[in-house]
């Protein structure tokens, strides 16, 4: 093989090996950069998720009202009635989502609700996830008809 | 080899690997565009949520700035780029946001206990013409801090006195009749709503209607002024929906429960459920009534 020929090929290995590297690394950065947002955006879902423990209390369709006037605690009565509503668009909204709101104080009973509130004290929104994200907080339970409160939870699980 | 060959070779190798190098660079630039908007998007989306989540009182606005605001609001989902957030619990109203300040208002929405939140979105960059008298009403419904409007409001009696520059966007509404050269000429600068009876009309560019919605609150034509045609639509039905699960709730509820011993009847708020609004009245009747014998109120 003449000199010349020689110096081209290896040139041309140079200039591959150079070019892998190169491609390697490229790649590398891009696939970080691609984890990275999706690192941002389930740190995103997550938060929503977290704050589904405020939202969910606060929904028209389960807070407490007096005469139009809001007030901070969870409606019993609505929760019965609410599960009586099988209504499409609240499975759709919960579609992967448990929700219930259950009783701690002065009982606590695991017991499912379904028609009333006599022994029991769990009251089961939507049962759609069964493992994944859980998220609890306390809630006050008002129980309108012996107009007592109650110390309860809202439990949230949404599948991953 | 010759070396005249050699230098041929040469010259073609390096164009051949310029080239692929350079096209390398230019596809990884494109690329690293797209990463870094998805990346904005996701932050844009962050940042405008925090912000809505912010208003949780009834008739809070709120002012954000900072960023450049670039996104849709489809079917009730903020839409920016590839990612979208829906929300259970209110109900937006607006049209394409693009401005370097988004502005936001909420009010609770009441068929009379309540039903939803409106949150309504507008930019800097979009200017609401009012036209009529009864533009001044709702004008006073909404947010103002020491009489200066939140939103960028003109009340005006044609169309040709709207002033607005050429990076801004206008929307007319119309609290008069909107017709011939006033409704082209709107067109032809803007989206344009009519207001007028309670009735809420939506034109193409034609000037050819494409709906007409009742207006049953004040509330749906502050909704509309925001929107466009295609997300007032939505929401129109969405409410909709919403007021008949809200009264098949309260229904629910209400015969659960005993005032005196006896029942109560949930009438009204069937007629609720029929969207038949003209027995609201009856039904705050009924629940100050309940109110009065010391019983629970319906809501």
């Amino acid at each position: 093989m003449k000199k010349g020929s020689l110096k081209i090929q290896e040139t041309i290995m140079v200039m591959f090996v150079f070019i892998v590297i190169f491609f390697l690394v490229m790649i590398i950065f891009y696939r970080f950069t691609i984890n990275s947002i999706k690192e941002e955006e389930r740190n995103y879902k997550l938060e929503r998720f977290n704050l589904m423990i405020e939202i969910i209390p606060n929904m028209p369709e389960f807070k407490c009202s007096e005469l139009g006037k809001e007030i901070d605690c969870v409606d019993v009565l609505k929760l019965l009635g609410f599960k009586n509503l099988n209504n499409e668009y609240y499975n759709e909204m919960f579609k992967d989502k448990t929700i219930y709101f259950e009783e701690i104080y002065p009982e606590e009973n695991g017991q499912e609700c379904v028609s009333n509130y006599f022994n029991c004290g769990k009251f089961i929104i939507a049962d759609n996830a069964e493992a994944g994200l859980r998220v609890s907080g306390p809630v006050v339970l008002y129980y309108a008809n012996e107009d007592e409160y109650k110390i309860g939870k809202v439990v949230i699980q949404e599948e991953k | 080899m010759k070396k005249a060959q050699a230098e041929v070779f040469n010259w073609i190798f390096v164009i051949v690997i310029g080239a692929v190098v350079f096209l390398f660079f230019v596809g990884f630039a494109y690329k690293y565009k797209d990463l870094s908007e998805q990346r904005n998007d996701v932050r844009l989306l962050r940042s405008v949520d925090v912000m809505l989540e912010g208003l949780k009182s009834d008739n809070l606005y709120n002012e954000a700035t900072g960023v450049k605001f670039k996104f849709n609001i489809e079917d009730g989902d903020l839409v920016i780029g590839d990612f979208y957030r829906s929300f259970n619990d209110k109900i937006i109203f607006g049209s394409e946001i693009d401005g370097n300040e988004l502005k936001a208002w909420i009010k609770e929405f009441k068929m009379p206990y309540k039903i939803t939140n409106f949150i309504f979105l507008s930019d800097d960059k979009t200017k609401y013409f009012f036209i009529g008298n009864e533009g001044e009403t709702i004008k006073d419904l909404l947010p103002n801090e020491n009489g200066i409007d939140r939103f960028d409001i003109e009340a005006i009696s044609f169309v040709n006195e709207a002033i607005f520059e050429n990076n801004e966007k206008a929307r007319f509404i119309f609290f008069t009749n909107a017709n011939g050269d006033e409704l082209r000429e709107a067109l032809s600068k803007g989206e344009v709503v009519e207001i007028v009876n309670n009735k809420i009309t939506y034109f193409d560019q034609n000037g050819d209607i494409i709906e007409t919605f009742e207006s049953f609150n004040d509330l749906l034509k502050i909704g509309a002024v925001f929107s466009n045609y295609r997300n007032f639509r939505y929401n129109y039905d969405a409410i909709k929906k919403q007021i008949k699960n809200m009264a098949t709730l309260y229904k629910e509820r209400t015969l659960l429960m005993k005032c005196n011993g006896a029942f109560i009847s949930p009438t009204y708020l069937d007629d609720l459920y029929s969207l038949n609004f003209n027995t609201l009245n009856d039904l705050e009747r009924q629940n100050q009534a309940l109110r009065n014998q010391n019983c629970k109120t319906i809501y």
